[in-house]
């Protein structure tokens, strides 16, 4: 408000015909809109609770599977298949592990204990089938602590 | 005339919070009757809301209906004993918004017949004045930009203040006073001019 009241005038005026265009000028809603709505809802699936639990399991079992993943293609390789060489890696499972192989004239089981991260695994991987390939025909109980060590 | 507005979409009594915080607790847990209520509620206002925007009753029917799809959706995350027309009213707000920023329907309305041979102002009481000023109003606010007929419908249709208004939308106090008065001066500047240099709207 001012103290010039032609001004003040125009200014009530203005808020009166702002009010009264708000209110104006809305044609009325279709009465059956809510039925329309819940004809939709009825037939929409929808979220119950917070999803952010379910996310954080969902997290969790990937992260739990990307640490054994290492493990469990290990298990299903198979190594070169060369005649009288490694075919294949029968078995890995847990820690200190029993590793058989098939060779083409005999069969040799390694106990290797395995490191935890999939690169030195890897490395260990070529070293156990590098191994295996220079002592085909024989089967022995070997330590792969030597191995880790390489 | 009471400008103030004391009782708005977004104020309710006691009872009718506590009705409703039971409407949306059973809502959760997945009970669509508990959900007709909350719809029957607030359909009203939504499509007001919507109409205002969008300027097309099907079109303003579409959106509330999609509103209402969306809070069904998401009512799992709604938190407990917190005023739920505000948080009703961000999701209008988002599909609104969205449904404006996309190509659609523009409604051109065909030649108006001759309208009568105004009155002298003069002549008129300061009811009928404000009544003609209003139908002038009516036309420049549907050439406002979106954020201008969205703040237009919140304060003068709904009634909120700049308090609501700055909660419900996320800004200061200080900023919506300062829109408030923008949006006022750029009507009545619009009104000082020729109907012919009114520019037509642009919803960015």
């Amino acid at each position: 408000m001012t103290n010039d009241p032609k001004r003040n005038q125009e200014h009530d005026l203005l808020d009166e015909a702002l009010f009264e265009a708000a209110r104006g000028e809305i044609p009325p809603m279709s009465p059956d809109l809510p039925d329309r709505i819940m004809a939709k809802v009825d037939s929409t699936p929808r979220t119950h609770g917070r999803a952010w639990p379910l996310v954080i399991v969902a997290a969790a079992a990937a992260f739990l599977l990307i640490q054994i993943l290492p493990f469990l293609t290990l298990e299903r390789e198979s190594a070169p298949s060369l005649p009288g060489e490694v075919r294949e890696i029968s078995s890995v499972t847990g820690e200190d592990i029993p590793v058989n192989f098939t060779l083409a004239s005999g069969n040799l089981s390694l106990n290797v204990i395995l490191p935890e991260t999939e690169k030195a695994l890897s490395k260990n991987r070529d070293g156990v089938i590098s191994f295996a390939r220079a002592v085909q025909n024989t089967t022995l109980l070997f330590s792969g602590q030597h191995l880790a060590d390489d | 005339m009471d400008l103030s507005a004391p009782k708005t979409c977004f104020s309710t009594d006691k009872a009718s919070a506590d009705a409703e915080s039971e409407w949306v607790a059973r809502s959760r847990e997945g009970d669509s009757d508990a959900f007709r209520r909350l719809v029957e509620e607030h359909s009203g206002w939504l499509y007001s809301y919507h109409y205002r925007l969008v300027g097309g009753r099907e079109e303003a029917e579409d959106l509330v209906q999609e509103t209402f799809l969306k809070a069904w959706k998401g009512i799992g995350s709604f938190r407990t004993g917190r005023p739920f027309r505000p948080w009703l009213f961000a999701i209008a707000h988002n599909v609104a918004h969205s449904a404006l920023r996309k190509p659609r329907k523009v409604h051109i309305p065909l030649d108006e017949p001759d309208a009568p041979e105004p009155a002298d102002p003069d002549s008129m009481d300061s009811r009928q004045q404000a009544r003609l000023l209003a139908r002038e109003v009516e036309k420049i606010v549907a050439s406002l930009p979106l954020a201008d007929r969205e703040l237009f419908h919140l304060r003068y249709h709904e009634g909120l203040g700049p308090g609501e208004l700055a909660n419900l939308l996320g800004k200061t106090e200080g900023a919506i006073s300062a829109s408030l008065y923008r949006l006022k001066e750029k009507i009545r500047g619009k009104l000082d001019q020729p109907p012919s240099g009114r520019t037509p709207r642009h919803d960015k």
